[in-house]
């Protein structure tokens, strides 16, 4: 008996001590996620969390979305698309259910999920873009709501959850996708913290959604630090040009250092190089410096040609080897028969 | 010698051939998979709130209230990150409505965002929603966006500041203010 009463004595005191409260998992409020992708984009990581995909006029697509219900009771889910738009570099859902060309294609059956506390439904979206549509890639997200007429007086707060759509429509080849790291640009925050702001050009056809990481080099005293995560949420419409912005650890000074950003969008990557220098004071930015740019490090759409290319060179050079050594064969034999 | 020559050149050259057909992303019919990623969810604390009370004056007046807290959890593992937006439509009492430009409504993240957890410690960045322009009545603004990669849950409290003017008149107004995750 007073063993156990030790044991839970110690329990307390050498329990883990958590800065914050660790979320209830179980009260997560309503979830969503996207069911299927297509399996020609298993390798881009935007497809798999998406709906991402390219079509021609006059063709459908299907794609199934699941809602969860974490809320702690029953809720009546509402589906529906909802109008996006690629502004001020981030994907943005118009308010309530705007409309716009691409949610007019979109039907999202059941419209409405009855959920009881902790269960999940599945829902799905079939999209038919209509035949002589225009091309061009449009955007939109597929909504999961709880609508409750909330009885009190004062200001109701709703909450939605959404799966984006881009879709591109054109011809039967999808437009190519490229992005150029055009400038970086070192900086202190007022915080103190330095950052390194990198403006981005999408010179591709479809939108992206920027990731990466930036390193240090050939610092003061030789000195190398990083990688650091650039942050999240830019989305680039094509021929749009954003600022990616890295925060690096406060105990980055001076300079000048070489900063290698490598940016990734799908299975898309690019990589730039600059040297840059951090201010001194809080709240104070350098120049933007001109990033040149690194050789590709994976882009399917050039490495397979020029695989191709490499292979067809092979071959051409051993067929004219070929070729030498029958001449010069019929050559011994000429004057030799005689 | 001259054998193998010939061999090893029809093999590259079907090699060849084979590798610069391979990307032709012509495919008639679109085979789909299911794939495992988790949710990304939104929790709000209630669903609805009193900002109190405030005395009309000649010089205008100002509200200001807590929103129940917003918690974001994103499970899907990925690379990429999410953005939750923020909007508010009129301010309406029975036939009354306050304009929009006679009010202006002014949220911030007075807690938080704080990331509870995560395998990084990146902090959410957040627009403060300019006190000058205010957050356009009916319009959607992106509040808070995730910078991590990997799951990641994130909750922060807003304050909404609804700034009234003088000329409107005296009542209990209602609205709804709609967090948007995606």
């Amino acid at each position: 008996m007073c063993w156990i009463a030790i044991v839970a004595v110690l329990g307390l005191v050498v329990g883990p001590a958590a800065a914050q409260p660790a979320p209830d998992p179980a009260r997560t409020g309503l979830g969503i996620r996207l069911l299927d992708a297509p399996s020609d984009r298993r390798d881009d990581p935007r497809a798999q969390v998406y709906v991402v995909d390219h079509v021609q006029p006059g063709a459908a697509l299907s794609r199934r979305v699941e809602v969860v219900n974490r809320t702690g009771r029953a809720a009546q889910v509402s589906l529906y698309p909802a109008a996006a738009e690629l502004t001020a570099g981030s994907f943005q859902v118009l308010p309530g259910a705007a409309a716009n060309q691409l949610t007019g294609w979109i039907r999202v059956s059941p419209a409405t999920l009855r959920l009881a506390a902790g269960a999940s439904g599945t829902a799905t979206v079939d999209i038919a873009v209509p035949a002589g549509t225009g091309g061009g890639e449009r955007y939109a997200a597929v909504m999961a709501e709880i609508r409750e007429s909330s009885s009190e007086e004062g200001i109701s707060i709703a909450s939605r959850v959404g799966v984006r759509v881009y879709l591109s429509v054109g011809g039967p080849k999808e437009p190519v996708s490229d992005f150029e790291i055009t400038t970086l640009q070192a900086a202190r925050q007022p915080d103190g913290r330095p950052i390194v702001t990198a403006q981005v050009r999408n010179t591709g056809g479809r939108a992206l959604d920027m990731s990466g990481t930036l390193s240090l080099t050939a610092g003061p005293g030789g000195l190398s630090a990083g990688p650091f995560p650039a942050e999240l949420g830019t989305t680039l419409p094509p021929g749009g040009s954003s600022p990616v912005v890295v925060v690096l650890d406060p105990a980055i000074r001076g300079g000048p250092w070489v900063a290698t950003l490598t940016l990734r969008s799908g299975p898309l990557e690019r990589a730039a190089k600059a040297t840059v220098t951090f201010p001194d004071e809080a709240g104070q930015q350098a120049e933007p410096v001109a990033a040149e740019q690194l050789p590709l490090v994976k882009d399917p759409d050039i490495l397979v040609p020029l695989a191709g290319a490499l292979i067809g060179l092979i071959v051409a050079v051993l067929l004219y080897v070929l070729y030498r050594r029958r001449r010069r064969d019929r050559g011994d034999e000429g004057p030799g028969a005689q | 010698m001259r054998k193998a020559l010939a061999l090893g050149t029809v093999a590259l050259s079907l090699a060849g051939l084979a590798a610069a057909a391979a990307p032709a992303s012509a495919a008639d019919v679109t085979a789909t998979f299911t794939v495992a990623a988790g949710t990304l969810s939104i929790a709000t604390a209630a669903t609805s709130a009193n900002l109190g009370t405030a005395t009309t004056s000649l010089t205008g007046t100002t509200v200001t209230g807590n929103l129940p807290k917003v918690t974001v959890t994103d499970n899907r593992g990925s690379t990429l990150g999410w953005n939750s937006s923020v909007a508010s439509t009129a301010f309406t009492s029975g036939a009354l409505t306050i304009a929009a430009s006679k009010a202006k409504a002014y949220i911030v993240p007075t807690n938080g965002p704080t990331l509870t957890s995560a395998a990084l410690s990146a902090v959410p960045s957040t627009t403060a929603i300019d006190a000058a322009t205010g957050l356009t009545l009916g319009a959607a603004q992106v509040f808070v966006t995730a910078t991590t990669t990997a799951s990641n849950s994130v909750d922060y409290t807003p304050t909404v500041q609804v700034t009234i003017d003088s000329t409107v008149a005296a009542a209990t107004y209602s609205g709804t203010i709609s967090h948007t995750v995606v």
